[in-house]
């Protein structure tokens, strides 16, 4: 028992070595897409214009939430990707089995939600620089603290890791049967039409998360929820053959 | 069009993903990939750090808190302050209203027994010229112009308006409002990220900053001239006090 507890360990833990510098690409993809969200970010989240017989007052909101934003886009389609039959394959290079190539492939998402999370904040300071030498100094709002700054660094790494093992679900959901990649976007976009914009479930699910102001207790509702997807996501795939 | 867009921007995301991981799984294809992109990568944790070390040492006065509103700003914006402006004014009192704001203040030389006030409309409207006859004050005008300045969460703006034009010539005194002045400021939002988790900010900027610009653009052009001598007019917006000689 102990033996296997030990090879199920070092194999997983070759295989994220692997994987490390095997997937380096989903971090440049991820470059690529904050980089983007950054040029984005430039026109701003939003603006209010107010007016009198002497001045005209045009505020433009700048914030890192973009770029966040997209970096949680990144994470559900990294994740789906890596549940796809080449990186699946990949894993069979080395002694595995499924369970190690998946707590491999999560321990890497992982890594790489910790590395988008801080760099999407870090991305956020940069435009408020670029934004401060644009406009000369004024400027209004908030200045992120040191303190913020690591609140936001975790608020975002959780928002990833939550995202990253939906993604990872729906990857392993569609591998189930070749027809899963046209029925699963059908029942959701089926979902949101028969529920409507007012739809309470959907919102209430949402609200979960976003309504949570205590960090705590949103890490312990993001790792419940993340482990409940990555462990059903392991046991749905565990019924598939190997190498299908 | 616009609807458009988010679905634009997901397929961008979508795309650029899938592209750039898959080039990682292919044997055959090397673009960025290996040490190149170790360097990228690299170098782009480099320049995010710098922007973050940056960030951290911009003048924090120059960047105030959202909940910060200074007690100046608190105190011009309340409507018992502007009411008490405009009250002060025609006790000819203004120069004793805490807060106020002298944008311009011009003495001309005056020798003359008549002097007639043009108080020009600009297409954003006029200001409100206040007359007084003072004893003791004799051969000048002395125009002041009082606003009540722009404050916007704990930062002054009141520098950006522009000042009212004042001339003297020809025993005429002409008082041109200024052009509409344009102010573009950015407003530094915290991420969803920190908003969620950290302390709310004790101001919404949008009630603030409108209420800032609503009761910003009081100005009022407040003149002193000798008491003998006779003030005519065929300008509106202006108002005397305790002058019965005026002839409209």
């Amino acid at each position: 028992m102990y033996l296997t507890e030990t090879n199920v360990l070092e194999t997983t833990k070759i295989l994220y070595k692997y994987k490390l510098n095997a997937y380096l690409n989903a971090l440049s993809a991820l470059m690529f897409v904050q980089i983007l969200a950054l040029f984005f970010s430039f026109l701003g989240v939003g603006s209010m214009g107010f007016g009198s017989s002497t001045v005209n007052l045009q505020v433009t909101t700048y914030s890192g939430s973009m770029v966040i934003v997209f970096s949680l886009m990144w994470a559900f389609i990294i994740s789906i990707t890596m549940t796809t039959k080449p990186y699946r394959n990949s894993d069979f290079s080395f002694v595995t089995n499924r369970v190690t190539s998946h707590l491999s492939s999560i321990a890497f998402l992982i890594t790489a939600c910790i590395f988008a999370g801080v760099t999407s904040m870090l991305m956020g300071l940069l435009l408020k620089v670029i934004m401060y030498f644009r406009f000369g100094g004024e400027i209004i709002g908030s200045h992120v603290g040191v303190t913020d700054l690591f609140i936001g660094i975790s608020g975002t790494v959780f928002y990833l890791i939550l995202l990253s093992s939906l993604g990872y679900f729906v990857g392993v959901l569609s591998q189930l049967h070749k027809m899963m990649k046209f029925i699963l976007p059908i029942v959701f976009f089926g979902l949101l039409f028969v529920w409507g914009p007012n739809a309470k479930l959907p919102s209430e699910i949402v609200s979960f998360f976003i309504h949570e102001s205590s960090l705590f207790l949103f890490i312990l509702k993001v790792v419940g929820t993340s482990l409940l997807f990555y462990m059903v996501s392991i046991l749905i795939s565990n019924r598939l053959e190997v190498r299908q | 069009m616009g609807a458009f867009i988010p679905l634009m921007i997901i397929l961008i995301i979508v795309i650029t993903s899938y592209t750039f991981v898959k080039q990682s799984n292919s044997r055959t294809k090397k673009f960025i990939y290996g040490q190149r992109l170790r360097w990228m990568l690299s170098s782009y944790v480099i320049v995010l750090l710098l922007g973050g070390v940056t960030f951290f040492i911009l003048p924090v006065q120059d960047f105030p808190e959202t909940s910060v509103v200074s007690e100046v700003e608190d105190r011009v914006t309340n409507e018992a302050f502007i009411d008490n402006f405009y009250d002060s004014a025609f006790e000819g009192k203004i120069d004793e209203v805490d807060g106020v704001v002298v944008s311009k203040h011009l003495e001309f030389p005056f020798e003359e027994e008549e002097l007639f006030l043009e108080n020009v409309t600009s297409d954003y409207g006029g200001i409100m010229m206040i007359v007084e006859k003072k004893e003791g004050v004799a051969s000048e005008i002395i125009a002041t112009h009082y606003s009540t300045g722009l404050y916007i969460q704990g930062e002054d703006f009141t520098e950006k308006l522009s000042s009212t034009e004042i001339t003297l010539s020809n025993h005429t005194l002409t008082v041109i409002p200024p052009e509409q002045t344009e102010i573009r400021i950015a407003d530094f939002g915290r991420e969803f990220t920190i908003a969620q988790f950290a302390e709310k900010d004790g101001s919404d900027l949008s009630t603030t900053a409108s209420l800032s610009v609503q009761r910003m653009g009081h100005d009022i052009i407040y003149v002193i001239v000798p008491e003998q001598v006779e003030v005519t007019s065929t300008s509106g917006n202006i108002h005397f006090i305790n002058d019965e000689t005026y002839v409209d």
